[in-house]
Formats: structure tokens, C-alpha cells, sequence
């Protein structure tokens, strides 16, 4: 035990070295053993990841945004709680991490981005990340990573009823309800979401005067509903699928403390429905899924002092079908075809755009020895009536110690992202002659895994991997007095991320750490991108180091769970001169779980920030100190 | 066990400190602003909080950055946006941040903080007491009572207004966004006496050795209308000139004129330069942007050396560029992001110190 405790150390004093110097071309990152989660339906020879459906539950009142955070490699520009939050994944920009509801991607063709701070966590059954080349099992255009929510049923259980209210600090208020009901062939998935807050949290502001005040969050409230409907049907080798999902969010945005609060605030409403049809079947060695969608989103964002009143809607029709059959002990073969229409309506364009981006895949998945499979993916697309070029991801899995399960994964990728609807129309600056971005990707995996002392599992992975972007698309000063889009450089990013996880159990406790360290270079590639020192600047708010852990203890009817997160330096200028200092936020979570036939009550208590640390996420945007959440789970099963 | 954990907490803890809440400057450099020398306005990104000030001093040849921050050790606030001199104290209008930082002029120490303004643009001193400041938003001029440094009042000139410039006791004001309009205000009665119709956008205002009033009016973003070179006589507030610019694209900005109130200058695709009495426009430029990116332009009143800003990428570090009269390049330096509106200060003022 006493090794155990020391063998955290080590992790936990990580981010103790000289706060993970960007300078430093070596980074220590201690005596790690590294696990990863093996996902199985997709390509081989680059990461995923599974978030925990335990670690999810403990999320229920929180948002998507939270969840990736605090529990994976990709980092989150938050603009505070309920306030924009885009994910970036290995270094790139949040337009290249994708968002997917069941292999749907869910991100807005107008801004090649999903806002995760209003997608709510505990709506998901499962979360999958798939990074680099393996992103395009979903779909393309997501060189960094790519964020799959999964909703599905559990036809090993006949109902169920869950009812999660919460309460925390500065107006929280939140409450989850799943209900889950069927037959052995027939099952009805009901999920309703509320949350309110007021964000109006106590922050230090050492910028407007000589000395510093403590101020109030203003203008920061945040309500949101959410409903999801899923219907399952299935008979023999058929399986039938209808999802709904409504959304919305209103909000007030607030502004940077260093400019006044404005009034009336900007305000931003978000809506969103979701609807989606699936037929799968499935015989022997040959599978097909038929997919179609229909995602009507809408935003408006209003702020009456600059007299902007933007009105976007967009509609998404997707169309995808997947073929699946094993023609031999050696050889899978996958074919797939999907088509998006969006029609766009909003008062930024000129007038009503649409864009229809069809893609064919054709993939080839060898398992060629016992030690070692590989897989070939060839994609075409074609936008409107334009053929691309192709894009492709080629990977391989080694499996070099016979039976154990460890791999060396290696992969490579060309990625392609269509520019935006906003990057090619949006008026003035919207460019129709933009090409689009070319992603190559390279990356080797070491993936172990092992278990010893009997119940101790032990699994790491350590991945390294090189992203150019070419032809990056950006918003330069136009040769009048307003920017357009362009493509201007290329942006190159590389790095590792290692993990671990170490489970261990006994007759009356269960033990769990989850840990991951990912080191960042990331920039553009341009010959004016790079400083004095002849170092590549680094791209603004991409952390060169983030570590976080993920610890929990449960004993008997009692749990306890503890979250670090160490986000690095951020620059926030392009020059590499002006940064946000380094910080850890620690949260603590504890709980008893009472068991009654077939009613669970679970009630915990958490704090979040419990070192009640000052910080930034993005300059000048506050974050809470230390703050208390309540929360109750009720669940009854047939 | 327990030393283990101890040793634990207490890693936390060291870790858990953030040294600086708010974003850090790397290498602050002491700067010496006492002598006579350039202030070059840094407006930074929009909402980024990443606006500064430069000095370029003649004694060191040498220019300053951050030097609002490193006298105060806080940052000058959201796209800084102009300045003025008034009293040894310089009057630095912060745009995004909605005040104006008053400042000993000579170490740029802070005086007080005016706030509540919304989106002030330009500061006029119109008397030894009072100054108007102009709004991107407002429909109002702000007035100052610069002996307690606060609001005193407002005039509603049913506009928005930009650049604003003071003749005895007239204020001519430009209404520049969408607007074509200078409003002439009474700066005795702070009342609104006249306006005069000019092109679409008047966007910078020069006054001539003659009184006249020089008008460039940019023609607006959309280019739906010509740019425009107009000359009013302020005794009758009566067009005098009017020169179009050749091309609907044509987008001149940052008209100034030379300490002999004789040439004018402006930015078109590079820094050009006219006589007053010129019956056309200048088809060539005096200093050419090459691969610059020329955003504001500054003639020092005291030697006619031309200053000019480029704004390189928007994102990067911008540079002041220092040329003779005569349009030779002197030398350039490194300032802030988009460095902008140019000020001359003249020798040290030992009264305010």
C-alpha cells in the first residue's frame, strides 16, 4: 500500500517539475505504466479512448465541457461555467475536433464548431474520443480528434427510473431523469434535462485599480433544457432505431473584466432538434446500417450596444449507409456512403446558402498474422458537384508479445476538412474561393496492458503523434476595412500523451485511477511564426503540458472521488510574450450509496476547487473559487 | 504511510498556487519617458485585454513597450484607442474598456480613471476645464470636467460620432459610421449650431494653416460610394474643395497634415502626400506599403518626420516604421499589437511631475 501511495506521488509531482517548462525538450514524466481503452469497429493503429459510464454518472448535472476536461487529453477553452467551450484536440484548432451523436456529427457546418458547454454530460451512455487518423471511422475533417456521444439501450434490463437532482453554489440547480422501459425485443429510453445557474461567483479583479477588489460575476445566468426519446425495436437479425433530441439554452454572455459590463448584456440562444432513424442487421459475417438524420439548429445572438442582432438557422438532412462482411478469416471489407445537406438561413449571408458533401469509403481490415492486423481506408468526397482529392488512413497493429495484450500501433492519415459556411459566405469577409484544408497525420501508439497480483489491472499507453495541416484556414485583414477568410499557413502540431489506469478490488473496496499527461507543440508553420530564439511559436491558448487524475476510492457503501487537473502555460499572443500562468484545480466528491431491493439512493457531496485558487481558462474570463455541489440519485429497477 | 501523505497534500498545494491570476508580460522593460519622443497607442484584439502603450524616445532612439503597465502594473484595459495632452497630463482613451486613463504625462504614472463612458473614441480639449470625447455607439458627446476628471454632462448630437477637432470655440465632429455628416458644436453653450453635409464615412479631420477644415471621408466598407477629400471654410462652415478619389475601391484613411498646416498626408496603399492648394489628388505614393500594412499615420509637428504603423497581421506584433520627410526610410521597431494612433509629445514638462 505504502508503494501504491508513493507511486502516486510520482504522478501527482508531475507538474512540480519547474511547472513543465515549454523550453524544455525533454519531459520527464516519471515511472508511468499507460493504458488505453480498446474500442472495437474502428481502425486500427491510432488512440481511443472510452470514458467510463461510473465516471459519466458523476457528471449528470454537469455539461459535456466539464467531462472531456477533467477526463481525457483534450483541452477545453472555456470561457467560464456555462459560457462557450470549445474542445482542441492535440494541439489543434477547435475546428478540428469533431462532435458526433451516434457517428451523427453534431457540430454546426457554419462554424466547424460544437459548443460543449450545452451539451449535457449525463445524456450520453457512453463517450468515445477517437484521435487522429482514427476519427475518420465517423467522419472527416477532424485531423484532432474527434468526440462520439452514444446513446443506446440495454436490453439485458427489463426498466428502469432514475431521478438525479442537484444543487450547488451560485444558483446551480440541475436534475436528470432517465426512464428506461420495454419488452425482450421492444425498449423506450426517455431522458429529460433541466439546468439553471446563476454563475454570479466572487472573483479577485486586480486590473481596474491600483489595488486589487473582489468583485461579482455579472451578467453570467444560464438556463437549459434538454429531452431525448429513443425507441428500440428489434426481431432476429434486425434491429430498428428512432432518437430525438431537443435542446435548448439561453443565455447571457458576459464579458471580459476588463471591459464594462454591458446593458442590456449580449445574450446568446441556442435550440436544437435531433431526430434519427437507424436499421441495422446483422447475419453471420455480414452487417448493414442504414442511417438517416434530420438536425435543425438554431442560434441567435443578440448585443443592442454594438446593434448586432445575428439570426442563423441551419438544417441538416444526412443520409448513411455502412456495409459490413468478413469475406475470410483474413479479410473484412466495409463500404459506406454518406450524404449532408445543409441549408443555411441567416442574416450574415447574403442570402440562403446550401452545400451537399458526399463521401464514399471503401475499407479493407487484414488480420494478416497472429501478431499483426492492418487496415486501409480510401475515402472519396465530392462537395456540390466538385471531386476532391482523395483522403485515406492506413494503420497496422503489432502485437509483439504473443498472447498478452500489448500493442504497438502505427498509423497514418490524410484528413481533409471543408471550410466552413461562415469561412466561405459570411458577409463581409466570407471567401467562396477558399480551398479546403489537407490534415496528414502520423502517430505510434504503445498500448500494454496487464494484471497482476490476481486483481490489480494495470493498462498505459504512450502515444506519439505529428499533424500538418496545410492550407489553414484563418480571418486576415482584408484590403478593406474588415477581415476575410484565407488560406493562409500551415499549422503543424506534435506530441505524446501517456495515460494509466490502475483498478484494483477486494471482498468491500474497489480502487480506480485514471491518469494522462499530454505534452503539446503546436504552431504555425509560416517563416514569420517563428521567434527570436529560432523556437516554433506556439499556438495561443494550447497548453504545452496538461496532466490530470482521476481517483476513486469506494468502500463498502461509501465512495470517494478526487480530481486534479494541471492546464500549463497558455500564450495568448501570437508573438509567445504574454501568458496565463499555470494552474491545478482539485476537486473532492464523496457519497454513500444505499441499496434497498431494487432502489439505489446515492447522495453525495462535492467540492469543486477545494484549493479556492484565482484563475484564468482565457484572459480576463474568471473561473469560480471554491464552490460546494449537492446531488441525490434515485434509481429503481424492475 | 501518514509522511506519505502528507508529502501528498502538500504537493497539491504547492501546485494548486497560480503565481498571477491575470495574463503576464514577459520581459518588462523599464522605460524612460521623460523626454521628447512618440506615444504609439496599441489597440490590441477585441476583448482580449492585449492593448498597450509604446514611447519612442529620441534621446535612447529606442522604443518602449508596455509602458502603462510597467508604471502602474496593471494593464491599460480594451483596445486603447487615442490620446491627448492637456495640462501635463495625457488623456489615454480606452475604447473596449469604456474609460479614459489619466496620466502624468512624463512617467505615465496614473492620475484617476474616468469611467462610464460608452465607446469613447477621440478626446477635444474645448477649454481650460472641459473636454468632449467622441462615441462609436453613443448618439452623444461625452463632456469632461477635467478639474475633478468626471463625466459633467452629455450633448446629444443624434449621431454617432469619431473624430473631433477645436477651433477657438468650435467643435467640428465627424460622424463617420454610416454617417456623412460634421456636427459643429458651440463649445461655450455645448450646444449644436450647424452641420455640414459631406461624402459618406468622414472618417479624419485635419485643420490647415488657413482654417480651413480638411475632411477624408472613406466611403465606407461596402464601397458603394467614392472616398472623398473635402475642404470646408470654418468661417462660413461652406464647402470649399472637393476632391474624389479615381476609384470606387479606392479606401484612403488617417488624414494628417505637417506642422506648417501646408501638406497633407494619408494612407492609400501607402503614405501620400498633397499641397492644400493641389487641384487634384495624388496619383503616386510618397512611401509605398510594399509588404507592409500600413493602419495609422503620424507627421511630428515638430520636425515633420512621417511615422507610420503597420499592423503586420492584426495578431502579431506591429511595428512603428520611421521616415524623413522626404519619404527615406530612418528605421523600425517592434511595438504592441496593431499599433495605432501616433502622438507627439514634446519636452519634458517639469511642471507636471
Amino acid at each position: 500500500m505504502k508503494k501504491a501511495v508513493l507511486f502516486l506521488l510520482v504522478l501527482v509531482a508531475i507538474p512540480l517539475n519547474g511547472q513543465l517548462s515549454v523550453e524544455s525538450d525533454t519531459i520527464f514524466i516519471g515511472e508511468v505504466m499507460i493504458t488505453g481503452n480498446r474500442l472495437t469497429g474502428h481502425y486500427s493503429g491510432s488512440r481511443s479512448a472510452s470514458i467510463d459510464s461510473s465516471v459519466i454518472s458523476e457528471y449528470n448535472g454537469n455539461s459535456l465541457a466539464d467531462l472531456i476536461g477533467d477526463n481525457s487529453s483534450v483541452h477545453i477553452k472555456s470561457y467560464g461555467p456555462g459560457n462557450l467551450a470549445s474542445p482542441s484536440c492535440r494541439g489543434t484548432t477547435a475546428g478540428h475536433t469533431g462532435v458526433a451523436w451516434n457517428n451523427i456529427n453534431i457540430e454546426s457546418p457554419m462554424t466547424g464548431q460544437s459548443d460543449l458547454s450545452i451539451i449535457p454530460a449525463g445524456m450520453a451512455d457512453d463517450i468515445n474520443i477517437f484521435y487522429g487518423g482514427n476519427s475518420m471511422s465517423i467522419s472527416g475533417g477532424s485531423a484532432g480528434g474527434l468526440i462520439n456521444l452514444e446513446t443506446k439501450p440495454d436490453w439485458g434490463e427489463k426498466g428502469l427510473l432514475m431521478l438525479n437532482p442537484a444543487a450547488g453554489c451560485f444558483g446551480r440547480k440541475s436534475l436528470l431523469v432517465k426512464a428506461r422501459t420495454g419488452t425482450a425485443d421492444f425498449q423506450s429510453v426517455t431522458k429529460a434535462f433541466l439546468f439553471g445557474a446563476e454563475n454570479d461567483f466572487p472573483y479577485l479583479n486586480s486590473i481596474s485599480g491600483d489595488a486589487p477588489v473582489t468583485e461579482i460575476r455579472e451578467n453570467n445566468q444560464v438556463s437549459q433544457e434538454g429531452f431525448i426519446q429513443e425507441l428500440y425495436y428489434r426481431k432476429s437479425h434486425h434491429e430498428l432505431s428512432a432518437r430525438f433530441w431537443y435542446q435548448s439554452a439561453a443565455r447571457k454572455l458576459p464579458v471580459p473584466i476588463i471591459v464594462p459590463s454591458l446593458n442590456p448584456p449580449e445574450t446568446q440562444n441556442d435550440m436544437s432538434f435531433r431526430s434519427m432513424l437507424a436499421y441495422d442487421y446483422q447475419l453471420n459475417k455480414t452487417s448493414l446500417n442504414l442511417t438517416s438524420a434530420f438536425i435543425s439548429d438554431r442560434l441567435d445572438y443578440k448585443n443592442e450596444q454594438a446593434s448586432v442582432d445575428s439570426r442563423n438557422s441551419l438544417k441538416r438532412i444526412i443520409l448513411k449507409g455502412t456495409f459490413n462482411s468478413m469475406i475470410s478469416n483474413i479479410l473484412n471489407l466495409r463500404l459506406a456512403a454518406d450524404n449532408e445537406l445543409a441549408l443555411v438561413e441567416t442574416n450574415n449571408y447574403d442570402c440562403r446558402k446550401s452545400r451537399n458533401v458526399l463521401s464514399f469509403d471503401a475499407a479493407a481490415d487484414l488480420n494478416i498474422m497472429r501478431w499483426l492486423s492492418a487496415n486501409l481506408l480510401l475515402r472519396e468526397t465530392i462537395q456540390d458537384d466538385r471531386f476532391l482529392a482523395p483522403d485515406f488512413s492506413a494503420g497496422a497493429d503489432i502485437k509483439p508479445f504473443g498472447t498478452k495484450e500489448n500493442f504497438i500501433k502505427l498509423n497514418f492519415a490524410k484528413n481533409s476538412r471543408i471550410a466552413t459556411l461562415n469561412d466561405l459566405y459570411w458577409s463581409p469577409g466570407g471567401n467562396p474561393d477558399l480551398r479546403n484544408e489537407s490534415g496528414y497525420i502520423a502517430e505510434i501508439t504503445l498500448d500494454l496492458s496487464t494484471t497482476v497480483a490476481g486483481s490489480v489491472k494495470i493498462g498505459t499507453d504512450l502515444t506519439f503523434y505529428h499533424n500538418r495541416i496545410s492550407d489553414l484556414i484563418q480571418w486576415r485583414p482584408g484590403e478593406y476595412s474588415y477581415w476575410q477568410a484565407d488560406n493562409v499557413d500551415d499549422l503543424v502540431s506534435k506530441g505524446m500523451e501517456a495515460n494509466i489506469n490502475i483498478m484494483f478490488h477486494g471482498p468491500s473496496y474497489n480502487f480506480k485511477m485514471m491518469s494522462g499527461y499530454t505534452h503539446i507543440i503546436s504552431g504555425s508553420n509560416g517563416k514569420e511564426s517563428t521567434g527570436s530564439s529560432g523556437r516554433r511559436l506556439q499556438l495561443i491558448y494550447v497548453p504545452a503540458d496538461m496532466f490530470n487524475t482521476f481517483i476513486r476510492a469506494e468502500w463498502k457503501k461509501f465512495y470517494s472521488t478526487v480530481r486534479f487537473n494541471y492546464t500549463g502555460k497558455r500564450f495568448v499572443d501570437a508573438d509567445n510574450t504574454i501568458y496565463l500562468s499555470p494552474y491545478t484545480v482539485t476537486d473532492l466528491d464523496a457519497g454513500i450509496k444505499l441499496t434497498l431491493k431494487k432502489t439505489l439512493t446515492d447522495i453525495r457531496m462535492g467540492v469543486e476547487n477545494i484549493f479556492n485558487i484565482d484563475y484564468q481558462n482565457i484572459a480576463y474570463y474568471p473561473m469560480p473559487r471554491r464552490n460546494f455541489t449537492a446531488s441525490v440519485l434515485f434509481q429503481i429497477k424492475k | 504511510m501518514q509522511k506519505s501523505f502528507t508529502v501528498f497534500i502538500l504537493a497539491l498545494l504547492i501546485t494548486s498556487c497560480v503565481k498571477e491570476v491575470n495574463p503576464v508580460i514577459d520581459g518588462l522593460d523599464k522605460s524612460y519617458l521623460s523626454g521628447q519622443g512618440v506615444f504609439v497607442i496599441n489597440e490590441g484584439n477585441f476583448r482580449a485585454g492585449n492593448g498597450s502603450l509604446s514611447f519612442f524616445a529620441y534621446d535612447s532612439v529606442k522604443l518602449y513597450n508596455n509602458v502603462f503597465t510597467e508604471a502602474n502594473r496593471r494593464p491599460l484595459g480594451d483596445i486603447p484607442y487615442s490620446m491627448g495632452f492637456f495640462g501635463g497630463k495625457a488623456y489615454i482613451v480606452v475604447n473596449n474598456s469604456g474609460k479614459i486613463e489619466v496620466a502624468n504625462r512624463n512617467n505615465m504614472k496614473s492620475i484617476a480613471t474616468i469611467t462610464g463612458l460608452d465607446s469613447p473614441r477621440y478626446i477635444s480639449f474645448v477649454s481650460d476645464s472641459k473636454a468632449y470625447v467622441t462615441s462609436l455607439f453613443s448618439d452623444s458627446l461625452t463632456i469632461i470636467d477635467l478639474s475633478s476628471n468626471s463625466i459633467s454632462g452629455y450633448i446629444n448630437i443624434k449621431k454617432t460620432s469619431e473624430s473631433i477637432l477645436t477651433l477657438y470655440s468650435t467643435a467640428y465632429v465627424a460622424s463617420w459610421t454610416e454617417g456623412n455628416k460634421i456636427m459643429v458644436i458651440n463649445t461655450a453653450t455645448d450646444m449644436v449650431t450647424d452641420s455640414i453635409e459631406v461624402g459618406y464615412e468622414p472618417e479624419s479631420m485635419a485643420l490647415d494653416w488657413n482654417e480651413t477644415l480638411w475632411v477624408l471621408c472613406n466611403g465606407g466598407w461596402r464601397r458603394e460610394h467614392f472616398a472623398e477629400l473635402i475642404g470646408i471654410d470654418t468661417r462660413t462652415n461652406e464647402i470649399v474643395k472637393r476632391l474624389k478619389f479615381p476609384s470606387i475601391n479606392d479606401s484612403p484613411t488617417c488624414l494628417q497634415i505637417d506642422s506648417e498646416g501646408r501638406m497633407l498626408y494619408f494612407l492609400l496603399n501607402g503614405v501620400r502626400r498633397m499641397s492644400i492648394n493641389d487641384e487634384s489628388l495624388p496619383s503616386q505614393t510618397l512611401v509605398p506599403q510594399l509588404d507592409h500594412l500600413f493602419y495609422k499615420l503620424g507627421i511630428n509637428p515638430f520636425n515633420n518626420e512621417i511615422f507610420v504603423t503597420d499592423a503586420v497581421d492584426y495578431v502579431s506584433k506591429g511595428k512603428l516604421i520611421r521616415y524623413r520627410n522626404n519619404g527615406a526610410l530612418i528605421s523600425e521597431y517592434e511595438a504592441g499589437i496593431i499599433p495605432g494612433t501616433i502622438c507627439f509629445k514634446e519636452f519634458t514638462d517639469s511642471t507636471s511631475e
